[in-house]
């Protein structure tokens, strides 16, 4: 009887440190103890290998495609709206370049009979190469009465 | 008896491995998110994914697989740490820095869909490694009791501890993290330009100064692989100064890679250079106390 119940004891202690059997029992033999990688280990870890050498591939093409074409400021006008302060002009500006533009001013007019009405202007802090950005213009008249236009006046290099 | 006891031993090791590498994984995510929110709410951070030189990067997240593996290895709690589970492990580091910048990114409305593909990549990419270093740290220090095999008691790197280059090593991780926590902000930039030569002078013995002083730390705390008694010169040279040498290389590759020596003059670029010491020396030097 009480080597029966000493039996249980014994296996309960092991479930609750499995540990503590591999070094009491293996003796020196931590060898065989040290398994490969998990299976879930694999997994994830060729999760990650994809994802770095994707990511490794993809800038490396980015690198070696680019020509090196300085930023090449494009502006498009998205909507223009009745605000309380007069009229907003929404604009996207777009880098066709291959390099990223920063403090890129952008100036809207208005005109009428080759005569500048008003003019607004906007600092966006970085465009990236091939990326837009969203801005808007403010004005007090109607642009929509108004030969209106936008260019970009200047950039820096990051 | 033995059979038995051998048999139902294994399974539930296997059962163990699978909940403890799941418990190991969750913890890898919150060393992740830790190690690089800082960063992901730094702009410059979000701006150098974008701009800077995409071979740089790629050079960057290479060199990162070493690394990742080699931190996985020194660090590891396994007694006879094997290269191909350090390999592993690093892979899996890397799995989750990625998913954890992308995700925090994408929380913060910093990549988006619609964006072009070179920002969100470089975005993620740039980040990703702090945020891998993060996942590999959580799993082996915050580890706290867990049933590793082979485990030592006090449960210090089971790595034999008189390895040199093992704690060079860790010093290049300590300081290659500071320095890419504080390399990316103007503000490292304008102090360099600000101070004065002897500002710097005094600066750098600072930084040799402090860093020996958490390197005696180490040695009273008995972790160090130091034997005692070895004279205060052979400690300084092999440990403090070859600690301060590794972190302004560190510098230097970080400055490289984020173009910060664009048009600089030498003198300038040196300055720029001692400045970064500064953190990624003494991230060097706490790194060993830590890890």
């Amino acid at each position: 009887m009480p080597a029966v119940s000493g039996q249980t004891q014994e296996r309960s202690k092991g479930r609750e440190k499995p540990s503590d059997h591999p070094q009491s029992q293996a003796g020196g033999e931590k060898q065989p103890e040290q398994a490969g990688p998990s299976m879930w280990e694999w997994v994830v870890g060729v999760v990650g290998l994809i994802l770095v050498l994707g990511a490794i591939g993809f800038l490396v093409y980015q690198a070696v495609s680019s020509s090196g074409r300085p930023p090449d400021i494009v502006i498009e006008v998205s909507r223009i709206e009745r605000v309380s302060t007069g009229y907003l002009v929404e604009l996207v500006v777009r880098n066709r370049g291959d390099q990223t533009a920063s403090g890129v001013d952008v100036e809207g007019t208005l005109e009428r009979d080759g005569s500048v009405v008003e003019s607004s202007r906007i600092r966006f802090p970085y465009v990236p190469a091939s990326s837009t950005r969203k801005g808007g213009l403010y004005f007090t008249r109607d642009p929509s009465s108004f030969t209106f236009t936008a260019r970009p006046v200047g950039y820096q290099n990051p | 008896m033995a059979d038995g006891t051998t048999h139902g031993r294994s399974i539930l090791k296997d059962r163990t491995d699978e909940r403890g590498f799941l418990v190991g994984f969750a913890r890898a995510y919150g060393g992740a998110i830790i190690f690089v929110l800082p960063l992901t709410m730094t702009m410059e951070m979000w701006w150098l994914g974008f701009y800077m030189d995409p071979s740089k990067l790629a050079l960057f997240l290479a060199a990162s697989i070493p690394l990742l593996t080699g931190l996985a290895y020194f660090s590891g709690f396994k007694r006879t740490p094997r290269l191909l589970n350090a390999v592993v492990d690093g892979f899996v580091s890397l799995a989750v820095g990625f998913s954890t910048c992308a995700a925090l990114l994408l929380l913060v409305g910093i990549i988006d869909f619609g964006m072009s593909l070179d920002e969100v990549v470089g975005k993620i990419a740039l980040q990703a490694v702090p945020g891998a270093i993060g996942a590999s740290l959580a799993r082996s220090q915050l580890g706290g009791s867990a049933k590793k095999p082979g485990q030592s008691h006090s449960g210090q790197r089971e790595t034999d501890p008189s390895d040199y280059f093992s704690e060079l090593f860790i010093m290049t991780i300590g300081a290659l993290f500071l320095a890419f926590n504080v390399a990316p902000t103007q503000e490292m930039v304008v102090i360099a330009f600000k101070i004065s030569n002897w500002h710097v002078v005094i600066l750098v013995t600072l930084t040799v100064l402090l860093m020996h002083a958490f390197v005696y730390t180490v040695e009273f705390k008995g972790q160090s692989s130091i034997p005692p008694h070895t004279p205060f010169w052979s400690v300084f040279v092999r440990y403090t100064v070859a600690g301060y040498a590794v972190a302004l290389l560190v510098s230097v590759y970080v400055l490289w890679t984020f173009g910060r020596f664009a048009g600089l003059a030498p003198d300038q670029a040196l300055q720029v250079v001692f400045v970064l010491g500064f953190p990624a020396g003494l991230g060097a030097a706490a790194a060993r106390l830590i890890i």
